[in-house]
Protein backbone atom coordinates (compact mmCIF):
# COMPACT_ATOMS: atom_id res chain seq x y z
CA UNK A 1 0.00 0.00 0.00
CA UNK A 2 2.82 2.64 1.38
CA UNK A 3 4.82 1.46 -2.38
CA UNK A 4 1.86 1.98 -4.19
CA UNK A 5 1.40 5.64 -2.72
CA UNK A 6 5.24 6.26 -2.73
CA UNK A 7 5.09 5.22 -6.80
CA UNK A 8 1.78 7.46 -6.86
CA UNK A 9 3.93 10.40 -5.80
CA UNK A 10 6.70 9.64 -8.69
CA UNK A 11 4.36 9.52 -11.26
CA UNK A 12 2.53 12.79 -10.39
CA UNK A 13 6.43 14.61 -10.07
CA UNK A 14 6.89 13.04 -13.52
CA UNK A 15 3.76 14.08 -14.80
CA UNK A 16 4.48 18.12 -14.01
CA UNK A 17 8.12 17.51 -14.83
CA UNK A 18 6.92 16.73 -18.61
CA UNK A 19 4.39 19.51 -18.11
CA UNK A 20 4.35 23.17 -18.86
CA UNK A 21 6.11 24.08 -15.43
CA UNK A 22 9.09 21.54 -14.79
CA UNK A 23 10.40 23.73 -11.62
CA UNK A 24 7.46 22.78 -9.82
CA UNK A 25 7.53 18.89 -10.87
CA UNK A 26 11.66 19.57 -9.02
CA UNK A 27 9.87 21.24 -6.18
CA UNK A 28 7.40 17.86 -5.75
CA UNK A 29 10.49 15.71 -5.94
CA UNK A 30 12.89 17.36 -3.49
CA UNK A 31 9.46 17.59 -0.74
CA UNK A 32 9.55 13.46 -1.34
CA UNK A 33 13.11 13.31 -0.74
CA UNK A 34 12.88 16.11 1.70
CA UNK A 35 9.77 14.56 3.89
CA UNK A 36 8.72 11.37 2.63
CA UNK A 37 11.71 9.33 2.46
CA UNK A 38 13.01 10.49 6.23
CA UNK A 39 9.35 10.21 7.94
CA UNK A 40 9.27 6.72 6.22
CA UNK A 41 12.52 5.92 7.82
CA UNK A 42 11.90 7.14 11.27
CA UNK A 43 8.91 5.02 10.92
CA UNK A 44 10.55 2.10 10.12
CA UNK A 45 12.87 2.58 12.78
CA UNK A 46 9.78 2.60 15.32
CA UNK A 47 8.44 -0.34 14.15
CA UNK A 48 11.30 -2.11 14.06
CA UNK A 49 12.09 -1.13 17.26
CA UNK A 50 9.47 -3.07 18.93
CA UNK A 51 10.65 -6.92 18.01
CA UNK A 52 12.66 -8.75 16.25
CA UNK A 53 12.10 -9.36 12.26
CA UNK A 54 13.47 -12.31 10.60
CA UNK A 55 16.62 -12.09 8.41
CA UNK A 56 17.72 -15.57 7.92
CA UNK A 57 16.68 -18.86 9.41
CA UNK A 58 18.58 -21.37 11.44
CA UNK A 59 22.22 -22.05 10.77
CA UNK A 60 23.70 -24.41 13.58
CA UNK A 61 27.52 -23.10 12.62
CA UNK A 62 25.77 -19.83 13.38
CA UNK A 63 24.43 -20.63 16.92
CA UNK A 64 28.07 -22.05 17.63
CA UNK A 65 29.84 -19.16 16.68
CA UNK A 66 27.47 -17.02 18.83
CA UNK A 67 27.47 -19.54 21.62
CA UNK A 68 31.41 -18.81 21.42
CA UNK A 69 31.17 -15.21 21.04
CA UNK A 70 29.58 -15.01 24.19
CA UNK A 71 31.67 -17.36 26.10
CA UNK A 72 34.83 -14.83 25.32
CA UNK A 73 32.71 -12.16 26.60
CA UNK A 74 32.09 -14.06 29.83
CA UNK A 75 35.88 -15.40 29.79
CA UNK A 76 36.90 -11.55 29.34
CA UNK A 77 34.80 -10.05 32.25
CA UNK A 78 36.20 -13.07 34.46
CA UNK A 79 39.58 -12.40 33.80
CA UNK A 80 39.16 -8.51 34.23
CA UNK A 81 37.63 -9.37 37.62
CA UNK A 82 40.23 -12.24 39.00
CA UNK A 83 43.42 -9.29 37.75
CA UNK A 84 41.26 -6.49 39.27
CA UNK B 1 -32.67 -42.48 50.59
CA UNK B 2 -30.43 -40.71 49.26
CA UNK B 3 -28.97 -39.96 45.80
CA UNK B 4 -25.34 -38.61 45.09
CA UNK B 5 -25.95 -35.95 42.32
CA UNK B 6 -22.38 -35.37 40.80
CA UNK B 7 -22.20 -32.01 40.21
CA UNK B 8 -19.81 -30.98 37.03
CA UNK B 9 -16.86 -29.08 37.23
CA UNK B 10 -16.37 -25.85 35.66
CA UNK B 11 -13.91 -27.68 32.55
CA UNK B 12 -16.59 -30.20 32.09
CA UNK B 13 -19.07 -27.81 31.64
CA UNK B 14 -16.80 -26.17 29.35
CA UNK B 15 -16.09 -29.55 27.52
CA UNK B 16 -19.42 -30.11 27.10
CA UNK B 17 -20.13 -26.47 25.69
CA UNK B 18 -17.25 -26.99 23.16
CA UNK B 19 -19.20 -30.82 22.05
CA UNK B 20 -22.52 -29.55 21.59
CA UNK B 21 -20.82 -26.27 19.40
CA UNK B 22 -18.58 -29.78 17.66
CA UNK B 23 -15.37 -27.43 18.30
CA UNK B 24 -12.09 -28.92 20.08
CA UNK B 25 -8.90 -27.80 20.74
CA UNK B 26 -5.80 -29.16 20.08
CA UNK B 27 -5.61 -32.03 23.19
CA UNK B 28 -1.75 -31.91 23.16
CA UNK B 29 -1.57 -28.04 24.58
CA UNK B 30 -3.08 -27.77 28.54
CA UNK B 31 -6.10 -25.63 28.94
CA UNK B 32 -7.63 -24.51 31.72
CA UNK B 33 -10.78 -24.02 30.08
CA UNK B 34 -12.52 -22.72 33.39
CA UNK B 35 -10.44 -19.62 32.67
CA UNK B 36 -9.96 -19.53 29.03
CA UNK B 37 -13.72 -19.48 28.63
CA UNK B 38 -14.77 -17.27 31.18
CA UNK B 39 -18.32 -16.71 29.89
CA UNK B 40 -20.04 -20.04 29.62
CA UNK B 41 -23.71 -19.15 30.29
CA UNK B 42 -26.12 -16.65 29.27
CA UNK B 43 -26.93 -14.59 26.76
CA UNK B 44 -24.14 -14.25 24.03
CA UNK B 45 -22.17 -17.24 25.73
CA UNK B 46 -22.40 -19.38 22.33
CA UNK B 47 -20.77 -16.25 20.33
CA UNK B 48 -18.34 -15.68 22.77
CA UNK B 49 -17.18 -19.22 23.08
CA UNK B 50 -16.89 -19.85 19.02
CA UNK B 51 -15.47 -16.68 18.80
CA UNK B 52 -12.38 -17.56 21.31
CA UNK B 53 -12.53 -21.07 20.04
CA UNK B 54 -11.91 -19.96 16.43
CA UNK B 55 -8.83 -17.62 17.65
CA UNK B 56 -6.61 -20.46 19.72
CA UNK B 57 -7.48 -22.65 16.45
CA UNK B 58 -5.28 -19.71 14.79
CA UNK B 59 -2.53 -19.85 17.13
CA UNK B 60 -2.17 -23.17 18.43
CA UNK B 61 0.74 -24.59 16.10
CA UNK B 62 2.72 -22.22 17.15
CA UNK B 63 1.34 -22.18 20.57
CA UNK B 64 2.49 -26.07 20.40
CA UNK B 65 5.78 -24.86 19.66
CA UNK B 66 6.43 -22.04 22.71
CA UNK B 67 4.96 -23.61 25.72
CA UNK B 68 7.77 -24.77 28.33
CA UNK B 69 7.34 -28.30 30.14
CA UNK B 70 3.92 -27.83 32.56
CA UNK B 71 3.27 -24.62 31.14
CA UNK B 72 -0.55 -24.11 31.40
CA UNK B 73 -3.15 -21.64 29.40
CA UNK B 74 -5.23 -19.80 30.96
CA UNK B 75 -6.31 -17.13 28.53
CA UNK B 76 -6.24 -16.15 25.41
CA UNK B 77 -7.29 -12.45 23.78
CA UNK B 78 -6.44 -10.28 20.88
CA UNK B 79 -5.97 -6.76 21.01
CA UNK B 80 -3.77 -3.81 19.49
CA UNK B 81 -1.23 -1.92 20.35
CA UNK B 82 -1.38 1.43 19.95
CA UNK B 83 0.77 4.04 18.81
CA UNK B 84 -0.11 7.78 18.42
CA UNK B 85 2.90 8.74 16.05
CA UNK B 86 2.13 5.65 13.60
CA UNK B 87 -1.27 6.41 13.53
CA UNK B 88 -0.51 9.81 12.78
CA UNK B 89 1.69 9.15 9.94
CA UNK B 90 0.65 5.71 8.76
CA UNK B 91 -3.24 6.41 9.18
CA UNK B 92 -5.15 4.69 12.04
CA UNK B 93 -6.40 1.59 10.03
CA UNK B 94 -2.57 0.57 9.02
CA UNK B 95 -0.92 1.03 12.71
CA UNK B 96 -4.05 -1.44 13.60
CA UNK B 97 -3.10 -3.80 10.98
CA UNK B 98 0.06 -3.53 11.80
CA UNK B 99 0.07 -4.13 16.11
CA UNK B 100 -2.32 -6.95 16.10
CA UNK B 101 -1.27 -8.72 18.80
CA UNK B 102 -2.41 -11.42 20.55
CA UNK B 103 -1.87 -12.97 24.01
CA UNK B 104 -1.50 -15.67 25.63
CA UNK B 105 -1.37 -15.38 29.66
CA UNK B 106 0.10 -18.73 31.36
CA UNK B 107 0.69 -19.97 34.28
CA UNK B 108 4.52 -18.65 34.31
CA UNK B 109 4.51 -16.05 31.96
CA UNK B 110 2.01 -13.89 29.00
CA UNK B 111 3.10 -14.98 25.42
CA UNK B 112 2.79 -12.11 23.18
CA UNK B 113 2.22 -12.51 19.48
CA UNK B 114 2.08 -10.36 16.85
CA UNK B 115 -0.62 -11.57 14.76
CA UNK B 116 -2.90 -10.85 11.52
CA UNK B 117 -6.21 -9.46 12.07
CA UNK B 118 -7.88 -13.12 12.11
CA UNK B 119 -5.21 -13.86 15.11
CA UNK B 120 -2.79 -15.86 12.41
CA UNK B 121 0.35 -15.23 14.33
CA UNK B 122 3.15 -13.41 12.09
CA UNK B 123 6.72 -14.07 13.25
CA UNK B 124 7.18 -11.38 15.70
CA UNK B 125 7.38 -12.43 19.26
CA UNK B 126 7.74 -11.74 23.14
CA UNK B 127 7.50 -13.21 26.35
CA UNK B 128 6.57 -10.73 29.56
CA UNK B 129 7.03 -12.28 32.87
CA UNK B 130 4.77 -11.36 35.21
CA UNK B 131 6.98 -9.90 38.30
CA UNK B 132 8.24 -7.12 35.06
CA UNK B 133 4.66 -5.48 35.06
CA UNK B 134 3.96 -2.73 37.63
CA UNK B 135 0.61 -1.88 36.49
CA UNK B 136 -1.74 -4.01 34.32
CA UNK B 137 -5.50 -2.47 34.18
CA UNK B 138 -8.18 -1.46 31.51
CA UNK B 139 -8.70 2.73 32.05
CA UNK B 140 -11.72 4.90 31.13
CA UNK B 141 -11.66 4.92 28.11
CA UNK B 142 -11.56 0.71 27.61
CA UNK B 143 -7.93 0.30 26.51
CA UNK B 144 -5.71 -1.81 28.64
CA UNK B 145 -2.75 -0.37 30.24
CA UNK B 146 0.53 -1.70 30.76
CA UNK B 147 3.78 0.00 32.93
CA UNK B 148 6.51 -2.31 33.10
CA UNK B 149 9.06 -2.57 35.23
CA UNK B 150 12.19 -0.98 33.06
CA UNK B 151 9.59 1.81 32.40
CA UNK B 152 8.07 1.41 29.19
CA UNK B 153 4.54 1.91 28.90
CA UNK B 154 1.93 -0.06 26.42
CA UNK B 155 -1.36 0.46 25.43
CA UNK B 156 -3.66 -1.95 23.58
CA UNK B 157 -6.81 -1.30 22.69
CA UNK B 158 -9.52 -3.66 20.96
CA UNK B 159 -10.07 -6.10 23.90
CA UNK B 160 -13.47 -6.74 24.18
CA UNK B 161 -15.22 -5.80 28.32
CA UNK B 162 -14.81 -9.22 29.11
CA UNK B 163 -11.06 -9.43 28.13
CA UNK B 164 -10.40 -6.27 29.89
CA UNK B 165 -12.09 -8.05 33.54
CA UNK B 166 -10.42 -11.32 33.23
CA UNK B 167 -7.01 -10.72 32.29
CA UNK B 168 -6.60 -8.66 35.36
CA UNK B 169 -7.77 -11.06 37.45
CA UNK B 170 -5.81 -13.85 36.51
CA UNK B 171 -2.60 -11.38 36.31
CA UNK B 172 -2.94 -10.85 40.33
CA UNK B 173 -3.54 -14.55 41.06
CA UNK B 174 -0.12 -15.37 38.96
CA UNK B 175 1.93 -12.36 40.35
CA UNK B 176 0.56 -13.75 44.24
CA UNK B 177 2.22 -17.24 42.99
CA UNK B 178 5.03 -16.13 41.74
CA UNK B 179 5.61 -14.17 45.20
CA UNK B 180 5.02 -17.59 46.95
CA UNK B 181 7.55 -19.60 45.02
CA UNK B 182 9.87 -16.31 45.29
CA UNK B 183 9.92 -16.46 41.29
CA UNK B 184 12.38 -14.07 39.73
CA UNK B 185 13.58 -14.99 36.64
CA UNK B 186 16.69 -12.46 35.56
CA UNK B 187 15.71 -10.10 32.25
CA UNK B 188 17.62 -8.18 29.84
CA UNK B 189 14.63 -6.12 29.70
CA UNK B 190 10.74 -6.21 31.05
CA UNK B 191 9.11 -7.56 27.25
CA UNK B 192 11.92 -9.71 26.07
CA UNK B 193 12.27 -10.96 22.26
CA UNK B 194 11.29 -14.16 21.44
CA UNK B 195 13.17 -16.20 18.48
CA UNK B 196 11.24 -16.67 15.77
CA UNK B 197 12.13 -19.87 15.32
CA UNK B 198 13.10 -21.49 18.19
CA UNK B 199 11.27 -19.04 20.58
CA UNK B 200 14.19 -18.86 22.93
CA UNK B 201 14.86 -15.74 24.71
CA UNK B 202 16.80 -13.00 22.68
CA UNK B 203 18.49 -10.73 24.82
CA UNK B 204 18.14 -6.84 24.50
CA UNK B 205 20.18 -4.91 22.20
CA UNK B 206 20.66 -8.52 20.37
CA UNK B 207 19.55 -9.55 17.20
CA UNK B 208 20.64 -13.37 16.67
CA UNK B 209 19.59 -16.63 18.35
CA UNK B 210 22.94 -18.08 20.37
CA UNK B 211 19.99 -21.30 20.29
CA UNK B 212 19.44 -21.75 16.59
CA UNK B 213 21.41 -19.37 14.64
CA UNK B 214 18.21 -17.42 13.41
CA UNK B 215 19.66 -13.77 12.42
CA UNK B 216 17.49 -11.05 12.78
CA UNK B 217 17.17 -6.97 11.18
CA UNK B 218 18.28 -4.53 13.27
CA UNK B 219 16.12 -1.37 13.52
CA UNK B 220 19.11 0.89 11.83
CA UNK B 221 19.57 -1.30 8.83
CA UNK B 222 15.66 -1.22 8.48
CA UNK B 223 15.48 2.08 9.23
CA UNK B 224 18.31 3.16 5.95
CA UNK B 225 16.80 1.03 3.55
CA UNK B 226 13.17 2.83 4.23
CA UNK B 227 14.79 6.09 3.82
CA UNK B 228 16.58 5.21 0.02
CA UNK B 229 13.77 3.69 -0.69
CA UNK B 230 10.53 4.37 1.29
CA UNK B 231 8.21 0.80 2.21
CA UNK B 232 12.37 -1.44 1.32
CA UNK B 233 12.32 -1.75 5.15
CA UNK B 234 8.87 -2.51 5.29
CA UNK B 235 8.82 -4.91 2.89
CA UNK B 236 12.19 -6.60 4.51
CA UNK B 237 9.41 -6.78 7.71
CA UNK B 238 7.09 -8.54 5.59
CA UNK B 239 4.39 -6.03 6.23
CA UNK B 240 2.80 -6.81 3.49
Amino acid sequence: MELIGYLFSWLWAISILIGPNPEEGWFVLAMIFIFAHPVDGMLTYSVAKKGLSPRHGPDAARALAEQSADTDEGDEELLEAEEA
Amino acid sequence: MSEDVEVPTPAEVVQSQLSKLKLSLDAEIPYRLATVFAKISGWGAKREIKRRAKLIKQIEPTLKKMLLPNEEVLYVAKGTQSSTTEALFMGAYWAAVLNQTVFVLTNLRILMLRSKSNGKPTHTFWVLYYNEIDLFQPNWSGAMKLKLKDGKKLTFTGFPKLDRKAMPTIFQDALDNYRKLNFHPTVSQSRENLCSHCFQVVPKARYACRNCGSVFWTPKELALRSLIFPSWGDICMKHY
